[in-house]
């Protein structure tokens, strides 16, 4: 049940009408959490079952960590271990497999890694990761483990935010789940604007260059190397026009129920610094790492090569995160070298002329436009390893575009400039739009006004058959 | 304030859909293909112009298209003293099994106010498919539409029809059906959405598609494509091309059984359907045996299954008050010099088959009689 299709605007549609009608706060939760299920046990019902039971057992830890203080880090070991236990079966068994067959084969033994091929459930990712947020917080005394059970069935389950994210903590929607909003119409149609925003931002921008870079990427060898430099330019506004609009869909929906969650995005693309730029893209998920892995590794606190080792290392594991796969691990490592350099070069020049206490002085201020195109270059360089289904297609890929990018732009269908250019105006306006409207500063009239224009181009540009999300498949 | 701010958002919101309604009425089929064919939109830009003055009108596929020469038409007309007026409605892609569709949904008397004969262009050596009765729920886009029919189908010229729904797309399949039906209903612009998507993604048609100038040169006002000339070396490719698949494709292999004709003639058989549509919609059904090029007959040694096909289909109409022409390509054309390719004629074969036909056409006393035509000179 995608989010861009009418099923689902049925969903939420009944949802809302009965979570607004229901008096007592255990009905709305129930409401919730029933429509919550439907969406996921949509997709294959057994998977609820892993759901339920990673739950569950998270509950369980929790209670425990709170019950036995003294025995706290081994119930948190213990509920982390189970966590990534389920995340490592089901994705990246595998993977690692296929990474040992030489070794394995070399022994005498044969294995077939094809046969550990696993059924990924939806958001396996995203839920693990919040699961085990949940523990570490309730572990460090940073929240009280929650003792209703249903809530916190609810609040791993939340459906706006479960498949893709954000990665909600448990002290941001927790407390939002137990407390009884009044029905606000200016919230709701604040959230009925943002989903609007984000299915937009999807259906006309991501679903429209999906078909024409698919199919340069399908067979990159056989393409120009125009048709390759602006497919992969337009994958990465690809990525963020589907990304951002799933998100911001989820923001939208969970304002309706008049819940606020944290965005993912904030103009990831006009950061001038790679650093800048992982405080803009997927922020949920680029914080948690901060919070649980690279600070968990020794953060800065163990000096340079330490530290840069740390950032390498938990980019590296970020990217392993979005797939069980090399270009993945790539990927991060792209990032992670880059922001490991973009940290040696500041502390080189901290204190000087060029920058002091944090901000840029002097000259340091003609790095900026410098600065942002290494950044944008970087990130749409990585983006090919994102992409290509294979190391040898990325190669591929680069060695097309770098023997002659310039060759067969005409190639290209006009389609593909036309979307990269209208959405370069529209990214402004659209993140303004969101940051108003989440602050619930926007009149109602123009709210419902552009609700209702920005689904009539929806429509419109909507291609006949509904594409995924590229995040569901992580 | 808020008064002022909900009467300014009211009349922005009205003004913008507005304006969308107005340009898709106005514009949109001016930048955009109407039917996702260069021909077809050229046919029926030109038939509006002549929507007064055609009796008769032509369809059937290319084969049609590209071999009947209403100017020949209208000179025999003038010469046996019968009123002018025919126009070439053929289509590439589309010969009885989709035309009948064609002919449940469209009503021809939107193009043309005064028609009172349909001629009907038949291949008369290939099997025909023939529909389910209820095309609506038994019509199978996927297995019995090729691309080129699909096109029309869901083009704007197909959701105005209602041929859209033939090829239906999941998005229509869901409760949500209704209400887009609903919509599509009160909204021009909505119910042309797709090409409103073309033309914000692949901009003005006429400017990014050079081929459109090309066709509008060779389709004549009156709806007949004219073919330049045989083209030495395109006429080798497509030959050459037909000669090296025929042998390796069974439906081409397959000796046809002679009974086939039979069922088509038969009631509810696929020739007895269309003749109903065409007379339901108040025109006098004319077959006529499609100018294709012997080749291709020859080369499948079907030659005794056209003649006797051709035999069967004069004593059919003959019966049945219509009228059967037969232009007969087995006997006077040349394989080469009146043929474009394998299949169509060139413009002289064109205009060779057209004399044929015509001559049969206005001598032919139902035709005469339904037409009005004056005493034979």
């Amino acid at each position: 049940m995608l989010f861009n299709t009418p099923l689902f605007f049925a969903l939420l549609c009944c949802t809302l009408s009965l979570y607004w009608c229901a008096r007592s706060m255990v009905s709305r939760q129930t409401i919730l959490l029933i429509a919550s299920i439907i969406f996921y046990g949509f997709w294959y019902p057994p998977h609820l079952i892993l759901l339920f039971s990673l739950a569950i057992v998270a509950y369980g830890v929790t209670r425990l960590i709170e019950a036995e203080r003294d025995q706290k880090s081994v119930w948190m070991a213990f509920g982390v271990l189970v966590s990534l236990s389920c995340l490592g079966y089901y994705k990246y068994a595998a993977y690692f497999l296929t990474l040992m067959q030489p070794i394995i084969e070399a022994s005498g033994k044969s294995i077939d890694p094809a046969a550990y091929r696993m059924e990924l459930p939806l958001g396996i990712s995203f839920i693990a990761f919040q699961v085990i947020a949940y523990i570490v917080d309730v572990s460090k005394g940073k929240l009280n483990a929650e003792r209703n059970v249903f809530v916190f069935l609810l609040f791993i389950s939340f459906f706006p935010q479960l498949i893709a994210g954000p990665i909600c903590r448990g002290n941001e929607l927790l407390p939002q789940l137990k407390s009884k909003h009044s029905f606000d119409s200016r919230r709701v149609t604040s959230g009925m604007g943002i989903l609007f925003v984000g299915l937009f931002l999807k259906v006309v921008f991501a679903d429209n260059m999906a078909g024409y870079i698919d199919s340069v990427y399908a067979a990159p060898s056989a393409a120009s190397g125009g048709e390759l430099l602006w497919s992969s330019i337009g994958f990465g506004f690809q990525i963020l026009s589907d990304f951002w609009g799933y998100s911001t869909m989820a923001v939208g929906m969970a304002l309706m129920f008049g819940i606020k969650i944290p965005i993912n995005f904030d103009l990831p693309y006009i950061a001038s610094s790679i650093q800048s730029f992982w405080r803009r893209w997927h922020i949920t998920l680029s914080s948690w790492l901060r919070d649980y892995l690279y600070i968990s590794l020794g953060g800065n606190r163990r000096g340079g090569f330490i530290t840069y080792r740390n950032l390498f290392l938990t980019m590296v594991l970020g990217g392993l995160w979005h797939g069980a796969s090399t270009n993945f691990v790539i990927w991060g490592a792209i990032h992670g070298g880059y922001l490991a350099v973009e940290r040696y070069v500041r502390g080189l020049i901290t204190g000087t002329a060029v920058y002091q206490s944090g901000k840029l002085k002097y000259l340091g201020w003609m790095w900026l436009p410098v600065g942002w195109a290494l950044t944008v270059f970087i990130t749409f360089f990585a983006w090919i390893f994102f992409r290509a289904e294979t190391l040898s297609d990325s190669m591929a890929v680069i060695s097309g575009i770098g023997s002659n990018g310039f060759d067969g732009w005409k190639d290209v269908p006009r389609s593909l400039y036309t979307l990269i250019g209208l959405f370069i105006l529209v990214m402004i306006p659209a993140h303004h739009f969101i940051e108003q409207a989440r602050k619930e500063k926007m009149s109602m009239h123009w709210l419902l006004l552009t609700s209702c224009i920005l689904l009539f181009l929806s429509l419109v540009m909507s291609s006949p058959d509904p594409v995924p999300f590229i995040y569901f498949q992580f | 304030m808020s008064r002022l701010s909900l009467l300014s958002a009211l009349l922005l919101g009205i003004g913008f859909f507005t304006c969308v309604e107005i340009f898709a009425r106005s514009s949109l089929f001016d930048m955009v293909s109407y039917t996702n064919s260069a021909k077809l939109d050229a046919s029926i830009n030109y038939s509006a112009d002549l929507r007064d003055e055609i009796n008769t009108f032509a369809i059937g596929s290319s084969e049609i298209l590209y071999g009947l020469d209403p100017e020949v038409f209208d000179e025999l007309a003038a010469i046996n003293n019968c009123p002018e007026g025919v126009f070439n409605f053929g289509i590439e892609g589309f010969g009885p099994t989709h035309f009948e569709i064609i002919l449940e949904n469209v009503m021809f008397d939107d193009f043309f106010s005064q028609a009172k004969i349909a001629l009907i262009g038949i291949n008369m050596f290939e099997p025909h498919d023939t529909i389910p009765t209820n095309i609506q729920t038994g019509f199978e886009c996927a297995r019995m539409a090729g691309e080129l029919q699909k096109s029309v189908y869901t083009s704007g010229f197909g959701r105005d029809n209602g041929l859209a729904e033939l090829c239906p797309h999941s998005s229509n399949q869901t409760i949500f059906g209704s209400a887009d039906v609903f919509l599509s209903r009160i909204s021009y612009a909505y119910r042309h959405r797709q090409s409103l998507r073309s033309l914000i993604l692949n901009g003005d048609a006429r400017v990014q598609d050079p081929s459109r100038e090309d066709v509008q040169k060779r389709i004549r006002p009156n709806g007949f494509y004219y073919s330049a000339g045989m083209n030495e070396e395109s006429y080798a490719f497509h030959t050459n091309r037909w000669r090296t698949n025929f042998s390796q494709i069974s439906y081409w292999q397959n000796e046809l059984d002679l009974s086939l004709w039979q069922n088509y003639i038969s009631e509810n058989g696929i020739f007895d359907r269309i003749a109903r549509q065409v007379e339901q919609q108040g025109y006098l059904p004319v077959f006529v045996a499609n100018p294709s090029n012997p080749m291709m007959i020859e080369d499948t040694d079907r030659q005794s299954f056209y003649q006797i096909n051709s035999q069967t289909m004069t004593e059919w109409a003959q019966s049945r008050g219509y009228a059967f022409l037969d232009a007969g390509i087995l006997d006077s054309f040349d394989r080469q010099l009146d043929f474009e390719d394998h299949r169509h004629t060139s413009g002289e074969g064109a205009k060779k088959a057209s004399e044929t036909l015509a001559s049969q056409f206005y001598k032919n006393p139902v035709v005469r009689t339904r037409l009005g035509c004056g005493e034979l000179p």
